[in-house]
């Protein structure tokens, strides 16, 4: 099926293609919702609030990630144009130790929270599969914390299933 | 019955420690067929615990029965941190042959690594268990660990 025969490209429905690659122009729009998701997961895996670096730290990231060939960003946008989420991740080729060595892993994605329950997500993570197989990925992987089981309940309807849990333990200090 | 002694690795460990690892990824393939062993994985598991027994930032212990049989392994990589910030490190592989389970080999030596890790300056520890094993994640949350993270697979 060809989507874009049965919508006249003059009056493009509602998120009709709402993904596309970020660019450069995109960057302030990318940083708040960057910004955004590192509070969100730092407080869904309990830990505390973001520094008072990791600004400037999320700065020189993205804008090493708008300059690299292999780092995929793709953003969603509602019909006015708005940037309202994002998704990165990469292909990477891992040792020969299981038989898919080349490994599309979706890092992060991050949507507003009044963009949520639209189908961005869904598109979003469509269009970064689409991204990571035209890289060459054998095999998709992403990762969710424990406590966000929205993302969870996403991945698995997109046909993830569970690879490996990651535990965590902190050290008493000298 | 003694406990058999743990100590840190050496490099004349490299054939017992590749033979461990590689009943650790047999045993890995046959719950999970997504595990499958790469054709090539066999040689690469010797460079790798090669390279690992030379790298200072790898924590590599081992079990040894009478001063000569190796039967069980932990490691351990510290990773990159700047000066001066806390140090973060992550369990990998523990193995135990499996003639040699149920008496406590793996809680000795995981809990040896984190002395160890603890006394380098880490302060925090990640450890992955693959899906598909309820004994694990216990023995981990046993040893003072709390899952915090899914990852999850498809095919391409």
């Amino acid at each position: 099926m060809d989507e874009n025969a049965a919508t006249p490209p003059a009056t493009p429905a509602p998120h009709g293609t709402p993904c596309r690659a970020a660019a450069r122009q995109d960057f302030a729009a990318l940083l708040a919702l960057r910004l955004h998701f590192l509070g969100e997961r730092a407080r869904l895996e309990g830990l505390p609030g973001l520094s008072a670096e990791a600004r400037a730290r999320c700065e020189q990231r993205l804008s090493a990630w708008l300059r690299q060939e292999d780092r995929l960003l793709r953003v969603a946008q509602d019909a006015a144009g708005r940037v309202l989420g994002y998704a990165t991740g990469q292909v990477v080729t891992r040792p020969p130790l299981w038989r898919a060595t080349r490994v599309g892993d979706i890092a992060e994605l991050y949507l507003e929270p009044q963009a949520r329950g639209q189908g961005l997500g869904r598109a979003l993570v469509s269009a970064m599969h689409e991204a990571l197989r035209a890289h060459g990925a054998e095999v998709l992987r992403a990762a969710v914390p424990v406590r966000d089981e929205a993302a969870l309940a996403r991945l698995q309807a997109a046909g993830y299933q569970p690879w490996q849990h990651v535990l965590r333990r902190t050290l008493a200090g000298a | 019955m003694e406990a058999t002694p743990l100590r840190m690795a050496r490099r004349g460990d490299l054939p017992s420690l590749h033979a461990l690892w590689q009943a650790w990824l047999a045993e890995q393939a046959r719950g999970d067929a997504r595990r499958a062993p790469h054709p090539d994985a066999g040689p690469w598991l010797a460079s790798h615990v090669a390279a690992i027994l030379q790298d200072p930032d790898h924590v590599l212990l081992v079990a040894e029965e009478g001063g000569r049989l190796v039967v069980a392994f932990a490691v351990a990589r510290l990773l990159p941190a700047p000066p001066g910030a806390l140090r973060e490190a992550e369990i990998g592989e523990v193995f135990v042959a499996p003639p040699r389970r149920r008496r406590g080999l793996a809680r000795r030596l995981v809990q040896r690594t984190l002395d160890l890790l603890h006394e380098r300056g880490v302060r925090e520890v990640r450890a992955s268990v693959p899906e598909g094993h309820p004994g694990a994640l216990a023995f981990g949350r046993s040893l003072g660990f709390e899952p915090v993270e899914l990852l999850l697979q498809r095919e391409a």
